[in-house]
């Protein structure tokens, strides 16, 4: 679970939270879920136009937010979408040209899904745990 | 001879149409007295209410729980005053303290003392009468009563109605507002009629002799003695009370007179701040302005640190007049004098503080016409200059502001700073300008604090006053975090979420701090952040971001920003970023207290955007303490009762005694 969630940033997260409940740090979660599967569904209707742009754009905003609450996992492939949707290799230094950054990001993308999803199963069971 | 008991219970009741009373008629002891020593023998309050050292005495120790508790278990009220009456009538006297001011059972004890109320001394109650029929009971309590004289007669009929002049003088006043002896004079004579009632009764009883009058001139005495207490406590009450209010108008005139230097130091500053702005248009050495703006910086914060002072003295002035007030209201002189020495060293510290200001103050004058000025230039020059700045400022982006705390601004410092301002002096002299909106807004309560959301960890930063902050992010998510986060330090957040926004709220309103995130739709921040800075170059623009390559940061500064606050926030960054950007608004906790700086001056400051005293936002305490029209002339003291009364109508002057309104200072 260790490369999954960043302990740290999610118990700065869980921090900012009143003592008993997790009101705060909760709604931050949902609103993430909420966000990162539109968020998806953009990416998947941007593949489709084959617009590189566009992706870039959505794998930075989703980076940040993955980033906020500390999965490690998501945040990485984000980036790394970001970089090739900028026609840049996954860790931005190469240049790529349009069809290979495409071909990449066909895999990337049920990819990055699955790790979402992953961190999903263990957020929700989190907050069950807590909650009960 | 015999007395008539009719004739005595005509005159009881005649006597007691008088006085309005609800003891009943004196047969053997009476219910009030078997009460009260009923009270004392069950002996289980010994801290509210005991007997004196030698039994002789009772001793109510704390007339508060006295009336609260005992009274009402024995009486039908909790009135201490009803219940010294009481006493009065029943000819009970309140011991006066030995002149030596010693105060054997405490500073609020008070002791009555009735020669036929004794510890153990049953026997002896039945002596205890109404003063009114005083006389009747001494004549037919004492023993071998024989024929008087008919001169004996109407010489004692006539000291008898002296007597009861002084009797009906003395009760009428305890019972009315009718407080000088030439109206208990008055009232005697307009009562005489019901005298004439009695003597001829009381002649005709007739079993006066030598010793009879003896014991009435005793009585008369004791009447008198009793008169003239009551006179002395009202004078000294009455300069107790005149002395107070001149405590008041001093206080006043302390605090107006601090306001006015507060207002001019302001002004100077400004001035200064202008000139120098001017002046240093012709230096652009980068190193100085990082000097100088820490300097700057300690600056306002010592601004704020008088200006914290200045408030708190504020509080606890009005504090202290209030528990003053209540005190008046409690009517115990001792008490009266404690609070007028904290007062009164209230008053000093303010002058203190005062000459302080004023030391500064000349010292700025003599700055201002060492410093050279020149000619103004175009404001373009003061934006590049801050942004010429800003590099090295950026170059340590987490710089703690520890130095600049800890090094005091001393006169000394002054000379080198001044001459070496960036444009930020007359931004950040602008800044604390601006904050002064927001201060008397959040100035109104008494606590300086702002309200935070119970945390895991101990909160951060206490601020004088709340930071404005201005959050442009495009990421709901983002927004409610770093929102959280602002809100756990203590700031208060304006939220815009993209580029176009952020300048229209910035065009609009003053902030202490704008979090500027760098990817947003519609408006970017760095395309916002140059819109921005042309026209404030003051307000610091932090960029949110998760690129901090060297590249990047380069381009930010060139935008105009101050600092950058990578994503994802971290929230101690978050913390040293408002204590360095937002340290003029900080509480001076950290501080070493014994000698703030004398570095005085303040800009922007609450007081001087207020116009006058009577400003309520800030003020709320002050136009209470304002006395009353006629509170320096000796105002008559009221009887307990009437006093309490006053307390519960919140009557203003006059014979209410006390002139100031109790509802004023409560807020």
């Amino acid at each position: 679970m260790e490369d999954l969630i960043d302990t740290s940033t999610f118990d700065q997260l869980l921090d900012m939270d009143d003592e008993e409940d997790h009101e705060f740090s909760y709604s931050i979660v949902v609103n993430y879920f909420e966000q990162a599967e539109a968020t998806f569904k953009d990416m998947d209707a941007a593949l489709d136009k084959k617009d590189l742009s566009e992706l870039s754009r959505l794998g930075h905003f989703l980076k940040g937010s993955s980033a906020a609450i500390g999965l490690k996992k998501v945040k990485a492939s984000c980036e790394k979408i970001q970089n090739i949707g900028n026609c840049q290799d996954e860790v931005g230094v190469k240049d790529l040209d349009k069809t290979e950054a495409l071909k990449k990001l066909t895999q990337i993308l049920p990819r990055v899904k699955a790790e979402y999803t992953e961190a999903e199963e263990y957020l929700k069971n989190f907050y069950e745990q807590e909650t009960r | 001879m015999q007395i008539q008991p009719s004739s005595i219970f005509n005159a009881t009741s005649t006597m007691s149409s008088l006085h309005t009373s609800n003891d009943s008629t004196p047969i053997g002891i009476p219910e009030f007295v078997k009460k009260l020593f009923r009270m004392l023998e069950q002996d289980s309050h010994t801290d509210i209410l005991i007997w004196g050292i030698d039994g002789k005495s009772f001793v109510v120790r704390d007339p508060n729980e006295f009336a609260r508790l005992i009274l009402p278990k024995h009486f039908k009220h909790c009135n201490f005053a009803s219940f010294v009456r009481q006493l009065n009538k029943y000819d009970f006297h309140k011991v006066r303290n030995p002149e030596d001011g010693q105060r054997p059972y405490g500073e609020q004890a008070w002791e009555f003392q009735h020669s036929h109320f004794q510890y153990n001394r049953r026997d002896l109650l039945d002596g205890i009468k109404r003063k009114t029929t005083a006389k009747s009971s001494v004549a037919r309590t004492s023993s071998s009563t024989t024929m008087t004289m008919p001169s004996t007669t109407t010489t004692h009929s006539s000291i008898i109605t002296n007597e009861q002049d002084n009797n009906e003088s003395l009760t009428s006043s305890s019972s009315s507002s009718n407080h000088t002896n030439t109206n208990a004079m008055n009232t005697s004579s307009s009562s005489s009629s019901s005298t004439f009632i009695l003597s001829p009764s009381l002649s005709k009883t007739a079993s006066m002799n030598k010793e009879e009058t003896d014991e009435l001139k005793t009585i008369v005495f004791h009447l008198q003695s009793q008169i003239q207490e009551l006179q002395h406590q009202h004078t000294s009450l009455t300069h107790h009370l005149q002395g107070l209010s001149h405590n008041y108008n001093g206080v006043m005139d302390t605090m107006s007179e601090l306001r006015k230097s507060m207002a001019s130091q302001d002004e100077l500053m400004n001035q200064v701040a202008t000139r120098v702005m001017i002046h240093h248009h012709q230096h652009h050495l980068v190193k100085q302005e990082q000097n100088s703006m820490d300097n700057v910086q300690q600056m306002l914060e010592s601004y704020g640190q008088v200006s914290l002072q200045s408030d708190r003295q504020m509080e606890q002035i009005s504090k202290h007049i209030e528990s003053l007030q209540q005190i008046l209201y409690s009517d115990t002189p001792l008490l009266l004098s404690s609070s007028y020495d904290v007062v009164q060293q209230q008053q000093q510290q303010q002058t203190q503080e005062q000459q302080k200001t004023e030391n500064k103050h000349h010292f700025l004058q003599q700055q201002q016409s060492s410093t050279a000025f020149s000619s103004s230039t175009s404001p373009t020059n003061t934006t590049t200059s801050t942004q010429n700045t800003t590099p090295t400022l950026c170059s340590q982006p987490y710089h703690t502001t520890d130095e600049s705390i800890n090094t005091t601004a001393t006169v000394v410092n002054y000379p080198e700073n001044l001459r070496n301002n960036v444009g930020i002096v007359s931004a950040a002299t602008t800044t604390a300008t601006s904050t002064h909106v927001t201060i008397p807004t959040t100035m109104m309560g008494t606590v300086p604090n702002t309200p935070r959301k119970r945390t895991r960890e101990p909160s951060v930063l206490p601020w004088s006053v709340p930071p404005r902050v201005l959050l442009v992010d495009d990421d709901s998510m983002f927004r409610q975090i770093s929102t959280r986060l602002l809100q756990l330090a203590g700031c208060i957040i304006d939220v815009a979420v993209d580029g176009v926004e952020a300048c229209n709220k910035i065009g609009s309103s003053e902030y202490d701090l704008v979090l500027m995130d760098i990817m947003m739709p519609k408006l970017d921040g760095i395309s916002a952040t140059r819109t921005i800075r042309q026209h404030d170059t003051w307000t610091p623009i932090i960029s949110m971001t998760s690129n901090t390559t060297d590249k990047d940061i380069h381009k930010y500064i060139i935008s105009g920003m101050t600092d950058v606050l990578p994503k994802p926030v971290d929230r101690s960054v978050l913390t040293k970023l408002l204590e360095r950007y937002c340290a003029h608004l900080k509480l001076t906790m950290q501080r070493n207290h014994q000698d703030y700086p004398t570095t005085v001056i303040m800009s922007g400051h609450p007081f001087s955007s207020l116009p006058t005293i009577e400003q309520p936002s800030f003020y709320a305490t002050a136009p209470s303490i304002v006395p009353m029209e006629g509170s320096s002339s000796p105002f008559i003291y009221p009887p307990f009762e009437q006093q309490q009364e006053n307390n519960n109508n919140n009557e203003e002057g006059g014979e209410g005694g006390v002139p100031v309104k109790r509802q004023r200072i409560i807020q």
